[in-house]
């Protein structure tokens, strides 16, 4: 079990290297203290048995696709259920299907996923621009990609608008194959 | 909600007659209507009393000495409000931070008119955002069709956001005084309030997205972030908004019922014949659409990958969308000769997209919903009428918060909290016209008629 958790600790650097480290202590001739990052929770390991998921560490939000297609969300300080996809081209489909799985496969090889460092760049836009029919601008909070192929998790943490795939840097185009499949913001107009 | 208390409220209701709890179309009835005059005033107009009443009464009104001297007053202030011009409002700005309209008011009919100003883009679809298959041709628009949507676009948006709800006076004695809300979209390419454009797409194609930008701004390149407007020549910077429409924003989308499971009815390789297992399947469908007379039904014509032997690579994409649009069109007319009517079958074709090679792709997906449906134009027009998103999304889930400006409009006009979530609102995933999707109305109404004391 200890060697699992070492494992899994060498495969998901983001998780490991949160370890908290004291703040400085200022001077008391400091003029004002840095402002500490609050810390970020431990990102949950992706289970042996789920292709992907996505984890928004600041509303709490979990989604999981197994790999028998099950997609499974944990909402805000909830328990994880399994939940009927919103797949953009399997209207009705109780389960990511097998086509549907394949696609993510190829979503998460067409980003070279599994060669991506343990943070990328988002690409937020400039101050004055706005989301489209939400009229407020990109706000950028933490995404969380974990993947597993072949025994091998990785995971994936991006600054970027859940709002909005184009902020998320080379990640987006693996939000938008996710929200074709399952979480079915493609039908939000 | 009334600033006067429950003893005016007891009051106001004797007036108006209703018992506070009236349908909006029973309150529109009495809109317009001259109100009620109490005791002491109702022969000046029936010429019952002689010209000594009048005087009585202007000396009473003078010394306040006459009886229900607060009512008298109240109306005789009404009446005079009535009699009022009113400036109309030009490029008003909701304060939710969206939106943008013209408003006219006219206090001695009750009537409110919002005009929203666009232009129109008429352009081809994008083969690349719906299934493949479609012809060229059908991405492309004729001008009959140009002008059928416009219409259409501008009759179906004011009948769903025309006077949904009746606005009244909150002051002591003016509640004859109601104000009905007509929505007109005019066209105006000079100085539009949103530019549209439309994008042709089959008709049986698919969902593909529409938006809103807020004014003085645009779409940009990506299509989902909005640029402020660059300057024209002269300076200056257009206020206009833009919307990035379809030409199926008018269809109804079963939004609701999307999770629902589906029957698929299966047909033979390269065959669209209905088979007798087939019309088995599609017998409780029909139960079930008989027995509930506004529930709906969603085909989806598919096919698998298998192409003709000897067909050109270009063709074979366009040949199982034909052939996937013959199998959708035979389970359409068995559904229409077991007496379901054609405007509650949707159909929406995909082709080979998202199949492979298996036999369990040459299908029809039946999927029937009863939940109401959504207009996507109609639900884009809230946006441009000042209205945010209701819906749960990812990073803002059910029972979060709408955006805070949104919020913000509607607490100040009616306390109302909004929670996102998923349900039959305008501005969710439905179509229903929410007294709070009036607060932008409200709003302007206090705006051009200097006056606070408006109630929904």
């Amino acid at each position: 079990m200890r060697a699992w958790l070492l494992l899994l600790c060498a495969s998901e650097s983001i998780a490991c290297a949160a370890a908290p480290v004291p703040p400085p202590v200022p001077a008391i001739s400091a003029p004002e203290a840095p402002p500490v990052e609050p810390s970020m929770p431990a990102t949950p390991p992706i289970p042996a048995d789920v292709l992907l998921q996505l984890w928004l560490p600041e509303s709490g939000e979990l989604y999981r696709i197994a790999q028998d297609g099950r997609f499974l969300v944990t909402a805000p300080a909830g328990l994880e259920a399994v939940t009927v996809p919103m797949s953009k081209t399997e209207t009705g489909a109780q389960v990511v299907s097998a086509t549907g799985l394949v696609r993510l496969g190829r979503a998460l090889d067409s980003v070279g996923f599994f060669a991506l460092p343990a943070e990328v760049k988002g690409t937020m836009p400039a101050v004055d621009v706005r989301l489209a029919s939400t009229g407020r601008p990109a706000k950028a909070v933490s995404l969380v990609f974990s993947a597993r192929r072949d025994g091998e998790a990785v995971t994936v943490r991006v600054q970027a608008d859940p709002g909005a795939s184009v902020t998320m840097g080379p990640l987006g185009p693996l939000y938008d194959a996710l929200d074709q499949e399952a979480l079915g913001g493609w039908a939000h107009e | 909600m009334e600033s006067g208390g429950a003893g005016n409220a007891a009051a106001a209701e004797a007036v108006a007659g209703g018992d506070g709890g009236a349908s909006p179309a029973a309150e529109l009835a009495t809109v317009g209507a001259p109100e009620v005059l109490g005791e002491g005033t109702a022969g000046r107009d029936g010429g019952t009393f002689s010209w000594v009443d009048d005087a009585m009464n202007a000396m009473g009104d003078a010394l306040d000495m006459r009886s229900g001297e607060d009512r008298l007053d109240a109306q005789e202030e009404l009446a005079a409000f009535r009699r009022r011009t009113f400036t109309p409002l030009t490029d008003h700005h909701p304060s939710s931070g969206f939106g943008q309209f013209d408003v006219t008011f006219d206090a001695a009919t009750g009537a409110m008119v919002v005009t929203l100003k666009v232009a129109y883009d008429f352009v081809n679809g994008s083969p690349a955002a719906v299934s493949p298959g479609f012809r060229p041709e059908e991405f492309q628009w004729t001008p009959a069709e140009q002008t059928a949507w416009s219409t259409r676009y501008e009759a179906d948006v004011s009948a769903q956001w025309s006077s949904r709800h009746v606005f009244h006076s909150t002051k002591p004695f003016w509640t004859a005084m109601l104000v009905n809300t007509t929505v007109r979209v005019v066209q105006d390419a000079s100085h539009p309030h949103f530019r549209l454009t439309v994008a042709k797409y089959p008709n049986d194609a698919g969902m593909a997205q529409s938006s809103v930008c807020d004014p003085g701004r645009h779409h940009d390149a990506t299509g989902d972030l909005c640029s402020v407007n660059a300057p024209a020549a002269d300076g200056s910077v257009p206020g206009h908004g833009t919307g990035s429409f379809d030409s199926n924003d008018m269809r109804p989308e079963q939004k609701l019922d999307w999770g629902n499971a589906t029957v698929a009815v299966s047909f033979a390789q390269g065959g669209a014949a209905l088979s007798t297992a087939g019309a088995a399947l599609l017998q409780p469908v029909i139960a079930q659409l008989q027995a509930a007379p506004t529930a709906h039904v969603e085909l989806t014509g598919r096919s698998s990958t298998d192409h003709r032997r000897g067909a050109p690579a270009a063709d074979r994409a366009v040949e199982n969308m034909d052939l996937a649009r013959a199998r959708a069109a035979a389970v359409r007319s068995a559904l229409i000769a077991a007496g379901i009517t054609a405007d509650r079958v949707l159909v929406r074709n995909q082709g080979e997209d998202a199949a492979d090679a298996g036999a369990e792709w040459r299908r029809v997906d039946v999927q029937v919903g009863d939940h109401e449906m959504q207009d996507p134009a109609l639900h884009e027009t809230g946006h441009m009428l000042g209205l945010g998103d209701e819906y749960a999304v990812t990073g803002a889930g059910v029972g979060t918060p709408v955006e805070a400006g949104y919020q913000s409009m509607i607490t100040a006009t009616t306390g109302e909290v909004l929670a996102r979530g998923r349900d039959e609102s305008a501005m969710g995933v439905g179509s229903t016209v929410r007294p709070w999707h009036y607060s932008s109305f409200l709003e302007a109404l206090r705006v051009i008629s200097s006056d606070q004391s408006w109630g929904i």
